[in-house]
């Protein structure tokens, strides 16, 4: 198989707690891969792997191997930065910073040392309009980003995040903190996205993982369960475990 | 949540199961009247078709609302949707059965023939046997039976050949028994067609329990 991410037998601890054990996980280039599974199975713990995320806490120990397009995420000359650049990350909560709509989307290509204004204009509107948000915020640009609405913070964090032009994007609950109205707008947004990028999302929202992604895995106590395409999983999953998760049974 | 949607899936199951127990009375009836030239009986079997057609509608409608507003996955949504198809076949299985009451009355002024009555009885007694088994299959969802099942359908096909065999060599011999011989090929026809609604019902237990769409009964298996 033609794999764009391979992870392979990553264990992560917290101290002498074993949060991942043994996970084998690849995905293709493209699509959007759903990541499931109740309350502390692991899934943003290995969701913040694959950008490094984990590295900031403290007592934290990984092993095992983590390779993006053949490149390894954690080699000794892996700059974190550049990673972070090639694999975006959106959270569960909005986390504009408190500069004006254009100075957010703008942050990263600045950090880049780009200056030059057009270019800056003209990621700033493919940006904005890819997530979605454009229509809403073109004539308030120097507006601060923390006077929109959640939804709208949310999409304008995803246009920052687009702006760097990443090849992956990790979102971890992107829509639990939003109304019916902005998740609708964001699943659109990814539903279209996910022609150029490679998207893995963290939720807990089962039908917002059948709606929107292409393959689903499931984890459990810190070990990845089930994985394949979405359709499969929702209908006829191989495992007790999935089945009764996605029933309701526990979770 | 998970409460609410099993106390929902056990109403569609008793619906399902009183949907197939009034069928099964329906075959059994038919087969009744027909063997007993019982026009009163045949009568009922006809009339309350539109009991049956009134539960399939119900069930369908019942099926539509858990999945719209429970938003069953996996084993739950592959149990709900094997009901709802299954709940069509059973309605065309009672449909045969009227065919079949229907032509207890056509047969009231016709020659009738001992050795060809018997095993139309015979393999009427066959579905019916089969029907009641499947139910109960259904009842467990027990797949393994219901590949048995749905091969006792063979034993149709040859009740079947042998019906019009007989009936072909009377036609030959007795040219007053034309209308007759093609009655009885026409009954045959419809009990053997209701031993293909059987497969099916197997058919969607193995939906349900495996999420297979298979073809039972076809000798591929």
């Amino acid at each position: 198989m033609n794999e764009f991410i391979t992870t392979r037998d990553v264990h992560l601890y917290y101290g002498s707690k074993e949060a991942l054990r043994g996970v084998n996980l690849d995905f293709p280039d493209k699509g959007v891969h759903a990541l499931i599974g109740p309350s502390g199975c692991g899934k943003s713990t290995y969701l913040r792997c694959l950008n490094r995320m984990n590295d900031l806490i403290e007592n934290v120990k990984i092993t095992g191997s983590f390779k993006i397009n053949g490149e390894d995420i954690y080699g000794p000359k892996t700059d974190t930065v550049e990673l972070r650049k090639k694999v975006g990350m959106v959270f569960q909560q909005p986390n504009p910073f408190p500069f004006s709509i254009y100075e957010n989307v703008t942050y990263g290509l600045k950090l880049s040392g780009i200056k030059d204004k057009q270019l800056l204009d003209e990621r700033v509107e493919m940006s904005l309009k890819q997530a979605a948000v454009w229509d809403e915020v073109k004539d308030d640009l120097n507006k601060s980003a923390l006077a929109l609405s959640g939804g709208q913070q949310q999409r304008v964090c995803i246009a920052r995040v687009l702006a760097v032009r990443p090849q992956v994007i990790l979102l971890d609950e992107p829509t639990s903190a939003l109304d019916p109205v902005s998740s609708n707008l964001i699943e659109d947004m990814l539903l279209t996205l996910k022609e150029q990028y490679t998207i893995i999302i963290v939720t807990h929202n089962m039908q917002q993982a059948s709606r929107i992604s292409d393959t689903t895995s499931f984890f459990l106590n810190g070990e990845l369960i089930e994985t394949n395409e979405t359709k499969h999983i929702f209908l006829n999953p191989e495992k007790q475990e999935t089945n009764d998760y996605l029933s309701g049974r526990f979770g | 949540m998970r409460r609410m949607l099993e106390q929902q899936i056990d109403n569609l199951k008793k619906e399902f199961t009183t949907m197939g127990l009034n069928v099964e009375s329906a075959i059994r009836n038919a087969i009744l009247a027909f063997q007993g030239h019982d026009l009163e009986l045949a009568q009922e079997v006809i009339e309350n078709d539109e009991t049956i057609n009134g539960q399939e509608t119900h069930l369908e409608k019942q099926c539509a609302q858990v999945i719209a507003l429970q938003q069953p996955v996996a084993s739950d949504l592959r149990l709900i949707i094997s009901m709802l198809k299954a709940s069509s076949d059973l309605e065309r299985l009672g449909d045969h059965a009227v065919s079949v009451a229907k032509a207890t009355k056509i047969f009231e002024n016709e020659k009738r023939d001992a050795e060809i009555e018997k095993i139309v009885i015979e393999m009427a007694q066959n579905v019916q046997k089969m029907l009641e088994e499947i139910m109960n299959a259904y009842e467990v969802l027990d797949d393994k039976k219901a590949i048995v099942i749905a091969n006792d359908d063979n034993q149709n096909n040859e009740y079947f050949k042998q019906i019009r065999k007989l009936s072909l060599k009377e036609i030959r011999t007795d040219a007053d028994f034309a209308e007759s011989g093609i009655d009885y090929l026409n009954v045959a026809n419809h009990i053997e067609r209701m031993g293909d609604y059987v497969t099916n019902l197997a058919e969607w237990i193995i939906y349900a329990t495996k999420g297979k769409i298979t073809e039972l009964g076809r000798n591929d298996l």
